[in-house]
């Protein structure tokens, strides 16, 4: 195999990353959001008398700081997602799926005539079934 | 009006509308949201009746979006959502995720509306032994620390474990009190809650443990289509789910929002079981556990709130001592050791009646204003998240978060005992199987019951 068969991204906390976008993307978001909470700290703490309020404020203010780096960051580096057709549903398919799982004809006779009325509505009947008609 | 109805309105809204937002992006933590979120609000002051309309709203909403990504994308909202994700894929394959959601929507607020009554009835019913349960309270988190352990992934290594991650604690918070003068909380809890994340990081950052990370492609995303939901703006959650799945969502609300010490996903998982044993039919069977371990998830979540908070004002449940952690503790606002030994939190400033409107309230919030928009524009909003937010620049919102908040407690100190319990714990969950839960509660233990027992 050849290394450039590679796949270019890995999984960190349950999706795909490219690992240099990753280190970029929280340095930036560290950078904007430690230095304006230390500065915003700073600024209230002259300006407000109650120191915890201050502190409350100038958290106010990194947390708004990381909120706007990550959208900084999520135009800087997109998404590691591709788009599969949007085929509509194979019915067909769906049908042996269901059946596999243990709906068959005999199991569906059984329920109430809404649940089958919400299966007809899906497609997920075959139209051969009589119940259908009930 | 008075000024606690505007502010519950108020602050219910606005949790509403931000936790709406952050449950649309896949892979969140709940726990490592809503906490510092609901921190902030109690820092900044708002009064009680707002911060618990806000964190109500919030946490409900955010159980309705976060059905999204696991019913339409296949990845599981949060953590929570996890005991979902099998189902909604077998609905996904048979081509009704639309169906699955919309189950899980109705079935959430079903549940919802059930949980707030039962769990403050039942907290009121507890209220008369919380005189006891405070005298031996440090004895009590050490055996819900067990309880809680056994019934975790890792069973006995995580009731094992309680232990050493007890010991650290203690010796973390002891250093930070040397230093600081004064002891840590919110950096033990940001640790826990992000701990997976810590780990991951540190094994991608590691030349030997990069090797070990799964490599992928550009990860495929299929949108399911939609079937539009009628013409009304609020769907009946009754006319949603057929008669059987109603009573048996509500049956399981019921007794679960009796319940305060089994985590959320263990009781979704055990609710799961006993109702999806009785129904043959596999659609039926499904569709029908989507609107009953989504409505358990959100009545157990609620319970686990409300009862420890209204009946001891101590965070007795694994929720309490997690998500809804500053509902309890959040220095200098609240406290469950104050000066004088005592509770001041949001038990002794608010009635059960008041606790009971106020939930209410923020359930109807979601229910008015997050469940119609998760019910008609679910396909948008994901597609538009999925599309437009790289994981990239998610996790390093998240990390930046957590450096901001830690230092926010104790500065650099703080960040780096925050980074310690992290990259232990997160070890601990991914090895052992001793999940976050299990470490809120070794905190607990380490904080109430290791004083204790070295005298």
């Amino acid at each position: 195999m050849a290394l450039n068969d590679e796949k270019p991204y890995v999984v960190v906390w349950n999706d795909a990353v490219d690992l240099r976008h990753l280190a970029a993307s929280i340095v930036i978001c560290v950078a904007a959001g430690l230095p304006v909470f230390l500065g915003a700290k700073a600024l209230f703490g002259a300006l407000v008398d109650t120191p915890s309020l201050a502190g409350g404020y100038a958290l106010l203010a990194g947390l708004a700081a990381c909120v706007l780096a990550a959208a900084v960051c999520a135009r800087l580096f997109r998404p590691k997602r591709t788009f599969g057709a949007e085929q509509a549903a194979d019915r067909e398919a769906a049908i042996a799926e269901l059946e596999r799982m243990g709906g068959t004809a005999e199991a569906f006779a059984d329920l109430a005539p809404r649940v089958r009325a919400e299966m007809a509505e899906l497609g997920l009947v075959r139209e051969t079934a009589q119940e259908v008609r009930a | 009006m008075t000024p606690d109805l505007l502010w519950a309105l108020g602050m219910g809204l606005l949790g509403a509308v931000v936790f709406a937002a952050i449950g649309l992006v896949s892979g969140t933590d709940e726990t490592s949201t809503l906490a510092p979120v609901t921190l902030l609000v109690v820092l900044l002051g708002v009064p009680p009746a707002g911060v618990l309309t806000f964190f109500i709203a919030g946490a409900v909403s955010k159980h309705m979006t976060h059905a999204i990504p696991t019913t339409l994308l296949g990845i599981p909202g949060d953590t929570t959502a996890v005991p979902l994700l099998d189902d909604a894929t077998a609905l996904r394959r048979l081509g009704a995720p639309h169906i699955a959601l919309r189950k899980a929507l109705a079935g959430g607020l079903v549940a919802a509306l059930i949980a707030v009554p039962v769990a403050v009835g039942v907290a009121s019913l507890l209220a008369p032994l919380a005189g006891p349960i405070k005298t031996v309270a440090p004895f009590v988190f050490g055996a819900a620390a067990i309880f809680v352990g056994y019934f975790s992934p890792g069973r006995w290594a995580s009731v094992a474990a309680i232990v050493p991650f007890a010991l650290l604690v203690t010796g973390l918070n002891t250093v930070a009190t040397d230093q600081l003068d004064k002891s840590l909380s919110i950096s033990f809890f940001l640790g826990i809650a992000i701990g997976p994340l810590v780990v991951d990081l540190l094994i991608a950052s590691s030349r030997s443990g990069r090797r070990t990370l799964e490599r992928t492609g550009p990860r495929p995303f299929w949108l399911a289509p939609d079937g539009g939901t009628g013409r009304r703006w609020i769907p009946n959650p009754l006319r949603i789910l057929d008669r059987r799945q109603a009573a048996a969502t509500a049956a399981a609300a019921g007794v679960t929002s009796t319940t305060f010490m089994l985590s959320p996903v263990a009781a979704t998982v055990l609710a799961g079981e006993i109702t999806g044993s009785r129904i043959k039919h596999p659609y039926r069977r499904l569709t029908t556990l989507m609107a009953v371990k989504n409505g358990t998830t959100e009545s157990t979540y609620l319970a686990e709130t409300l009862i420890p908070l209204v009946a001891f004002g101590l965070p007795l449940s694994p929720v309490a001592a997690g998500p809804a952690a500053a509902l309890f503790n959040a220095p200098p606002v609240y406290t469950v050791k104050g000066a004088d030994g005592g509770v001041h939190n949001l038990h002794t400033l608010l009635s059960s009646w008041q606790f009971l409107v106020f939930s209410l309230l923020g359930v109807v919030i979601a229910g008015l204003v997050v469940y119609p928009f998760a019910m008609r524009y679910a396909r948008a909003a994901s597609g538009w998240v999925a599309r437009r937010i790289s994981h990239e620049a998610l996790i390093g919102a998240f990390v930046a978060l957590i450096a901001v908040v830690a230092w926010y407690e104790g500065g650099p100190l703080a960040l780096a005992v925050s980074l310690t319990v992290g990259a232990v714990g997160g070890l601990a969950n991914r090895m052992l199987g001793m999940t976050s839960g299990v470490q809120f509660m070794a905190y607990y233990v380490a904080v109430l019951l290791v004083p204790i027992v070295l005298g």
